[in-house]
This record gives C-alpha cells, sequence and structure tokens, in this order.
C-alpha cells in the first residue's frame, strides 16, 4: 500500500545517490520520499544563489551597509527563485509546444532547468577570486558527478 | 470591477488564490525545493497575517503556562512552519499520490473504531486533519462523513472540499457544521447505518450548538453536537489525531473511547462528564503537540 511502503523512504531521486545505493546491492528506484535530500538540494540552490548575490552586490558596501544588504539579499534571493519557477513553467509551455518533454511531468523538466541555473551560478562563483570558489567548484563537481551517474544508470538499464 | 473585488479576496489570508499557488508550486517545483518554499511562505504569513499569529501566541501562553511572550513568537513561528508543511504534504498526497509513511498509536482502539456499527471521531485543528481522512480512508477502506467548519471564502471552500474528494477518492463526503437541524438528522440517521462520523472539536463558529467547558483552567465553549448525537444514535466517542511526526511522515492516535451514556440524571448532566473527559484528552494532546494546534481563530 502506498501509504505503508517503507522502501520508498530508503531510496533516492538524485543519480548519484541512486548509483551509489544499487552499487551496495540496493535499489536505483527514483523516490521523493528523502527528507535529506529534499533538504540538502534546498540548501545548496539557496546557498549558492545567496552568495553569488552576496558577492555581487557587496563588494564595495562596509560592514554595517553590507549586513543590511544581506538582509535584503535573503529576500531578493527568495523572489528570484519564485520567477525562476514561472519562468521556467512558461519556458516548458513552449518547449511542449514543440513537442519537447510532452512525457514528462512539470516539475522533472523544472528539475532539469534548474540544474541548470544552478550550474551557471556556481560556475560564476568557481571563477571569484574570493573563498567561494570552492563552493562553486564543489557544486559544479556534484552537478558533473551526478550528470554521469545519470548517464551510468541509463547505460547500465539499457545494457539490461 | 466583481472580477477585481473577486481576486483581492481571494488574496485575503484565507483566499482561495494562495491554494491554487500551492497546487501550482507543487505540480511546478521539484520537491527538493519544498523546504525552501515552505520555509519563505512561512515567514511570509507570520508576518503578514498578524490576527492568526496573535491568536496563537496568545494560546500558546494559555496552553504552555510560565512561558514568555517573546519564546511563544517564535513557538508561534513553528507553529505556522509546521501548518506550511502540513498543507504543502497534503497537496503532495493529492496531486502527486506521493508516497507517505502512517504510524498507529492505539492499534486496539482502532480495531474498535472500524468494528463499530457506528461511531464518532472527535478530532481537533491539529496536524493534518485533511490528509489525515484520505490516509484513514485509504489505510482502513472505510468511508467517512466529514463536519467542517466553513470557510470564509466560498471558493476556499469550493478548492478545499475538491481536495478532500480527490485525497479520499471519494471515501470522504465534506458536510458544514453550520448547516443546522437537517445536518444533525442526517448524521444520526449516517450513524444509525454504521457510518463514521468526523467532527473537529476544539472550536464552536456561529450557529453552531455549543456548552460551557473547562480547558487549561479556562471556561471555553465546546461544540456539544458531537456529545448529544453520541447520546441518541447511542454511538462511541473516538478521539483520534493526526499529528506531523517529520518529512511524508505522520501518526494516527487513537485514545480511549469517550462513551457517552444516559443515566437517571438530568441530561446536561451526562453531556458534561462527556465533555469534561474530552477537554482533558484536548489538553493532553494539545500539551504534548502544541506546535500543531492551528487554533487560528481566538478560543480562549
Amino acid at each position: 500500500m502506498k501509504t505503508e511502503d517503507k522502501n520508498a523512504f530508503g531510496d533516492f531521486y538524485f543519480a548519484l545517490p541512486r548509483l551509489l545505493n544499487r552499487m551496495r546491492g540496493g535499489s536505483d528506484k527514483i523516490s521523493e520520499s528523502n527528507a535529506a535530500e529534499a533538504y540538502f538540494g534546498s540548501m545548496v540552490a539557496f546557498v549558492v544563489s545567496f552568495l553569488f548575490a552576496w558577492q555581487l552586490f557587496t563588494g564595495r558596501c562596509t560592514g554595517c551597509q553590507a549586513i543590511g544588504v544581506g538582509i535584503f539579499l535573503l529576500f531578493a534571493v527568495s523572489i528570484f527563485w519564485l520567477l525562476v519557477f514561472y519562468f521556467n513553467s512558461l519556458v516548458i509551455k513552449i518547449l511542449r509546444t514543440g513537442g519537447i518533454f510532452r512525457k514528462m511531468a512539470n516539475r522533472h523538466v523544472q528539475d532539469i532547468l534548474i540544474e541548470v541555473v544552478v550550474a551557471v551560478i556556481a560556475y560564476e562563483l568557481s571563477i571569484s577570486v574570493s573563498w567561494t570558489r570552492w563552493l562553486g567548484i564543489f557544486c559544479l563537481l556534484l552537478l558533473g558527478a551526478n550528470v554521469v551517474a545519470a548517464l551510468l544508470l541509463f547505460l547500465g538499464r539499457a545494457r539490461h | 470591477m466583481n472580477d477585481f473585488r473577486g481576486w483581492w479576496q481571494g488574496l485575503a489570508v484565507r483566499g482561495v488564490l494562495w491554494r491554487r499557488g500551492l497546487d501550482w508550486a507543487i505540480a511546478n517545483v521539484p520537491f527538493y525545493f519544498h523546504p525552501f518554499l515552505v520555509c519563505f511562505w512561512t515567514i511570509f504569513f507570520f508576518l503578514f497575517a498578524g490576527p492568526a499569529r496573535r491568536t496563537v501566541v496568545s494560546n500558546l501562553a494559555v496552553v504552555l503556562p510560565g512561558s514568555w511572550r517573546a519564546t511563544n513568537y517564535f513557538r508561534a513561528l513553528r507553529t505556522f512552519y509546521n501548518f506550511a508543511w502540513t498543507i504543502a504534504e497534503g497537496t503532495t498526497y493529492k496531486l502527486n499520490k506521493a508516497h507517505f509513511s502512517c504510524e498507529l498509536s492505539g492499534a486496539n482502539f482502532m480495531n474498535d473504531l472500524l468494528a463499530a456499527k457506528g461511531a464518532i471521531i472527535l478530532t481537533a485543528h491539529m496536524g493534518s486533519y485533511d490528509l489525515g481522512a484520505a490516509l484513514f480512508t485509504e489505510k482502513f477502506q472505510r468511508t467517512i462523513r466529514m463536519i467542517r467548519a466553513p470557510e470564509p471564502d466560498k471558493r476556499s471552500a469550493q478548492h478545499i472540499d475538491l481536495a478532500l474528494e480527490e485525497s479520499g477518492a471519494g471515501a470522504v463526503k465534506v458536510d458544514y457544521s453550520t448547516e443546522g437541524a437537517a445536518l444533525s438528522f442526517d448524521l444520526l440517521n449516517a450513524l444509525r447505518h454504521g457510518e463514521i462520523v468526523s467532527i473537529q472539536g476544539d472550536r464552536v463558529m456561529d450557529n453552531v450548538a455549543s456548552a460551557s467547558a473547562e480547558l487549561f483552567g479556562r471556561k471555553v465553549s465546546l461544540p456539544s453536537g458531537p456529545f448529544i448525537l453520541s447520546l441518541v444514535a447511542p454511538a462511541p466517542i473516538y478521539p483520534l489525531f493526526v499529528v506531523r511526526l517529520g518529512y511524508r511522515q505522520y501518526k494516527i492516535i487513537v485514545l480511549a473511547p469517550i462513551v457517552c451514556v444516559r443515566t437517571n440524571r438530568p441530561r446536561e448532566d451526562d453531556l458534561t462528564e462527556a465533555m469534561t473527559l474530552w477537554s482533558r484528552t484536548l489538553e493532553s494532546v494539545t500539551t504534548e503537540y502544541w506546535n500543531q494546534w492551528y487554533a487560528f481563530a481566538p478560543i480562549f
């Protein structure tokens, strides 16, 4: 029964943990029920975009000004993501009229577009000169590893 | 002009636009962005839903005596946060048919409830009563008559009715507590035909039969309808609460039934005794799960 499916809580959504789980003899089934992934995904996307905006707008600010701008950016970055979701939904509509992604649920297409947005922001962070570049590089590595894992899972499934 | 007024009303805290927005977000945003959205909208409503925030803070002062007002603001924020998760996950269940883990506390009482030929589930504005009804019907294959307080916004009410119908796959029938005497007879009939009727017993709305009771040492008005029904039908009352344990994890708590029996005493005394038992139950559950008691309208 749907509500009793305990297995769904041990499964993952992102390709990298699914591949690792499969290598350990577990399942590579897609699940959206993993709390750790949900919180981790939100945190990474928000932190990366916040740090990028912080670098962009607080370059010439003094201590107190920077704190004020930081608080404002917390809200501004949130609004930015709401706008991204809306803009992406329009892009999905256009793609659908062109016959692309017709069989995928909206949230899964959004997932692809969001990962592109996060990758672009992470790249911008990675070429900066401050310590935040390491976070950008780490995020790019994670995204890259996830894409490779998705490919390996796909190839593995195709072989079977 | 009417269009603009309708749109403006939809933006009220309990307006339909927020619910439609939530539906849109759940259908369009990947699940790993839900924690971010829940945090954002929690802060938004905590800042802008002033009356609800003040009510939760004043309720907390009663539920947790001796607590500091400043601390209660943080507790109220936590209550809003839980509420946001609750309605978001209810919508996730409805639209995405997602997996939910559901554990049961009070299995023996639940077995009695399922075996009963006609029973009343008495619950509160706690945890996820809408998702709870859907989980209950799915897990135990029983239909429920759910009595709700009416939504102030008509379009919100329609939206919620439809949502309950979709989540419960037709096994949840919604009635409104303001429908008066006709509903009372209808419910009595349903109980005598062995149906389960679910009523929220922690808040009194206009035109609803009520009686005075003591909650946390304060005189409050609680709905007397469930107890009158129980006495007349006769049918046992099962206190049942659905609380959120974590991400997509819920717990159904069923407590010992309140049996409302007609004795030689005046009828009011029989009702008072049953209502006192319910008040004690409500006190113990709200003390434990104060952060999931969504009493956004004044009670005390």
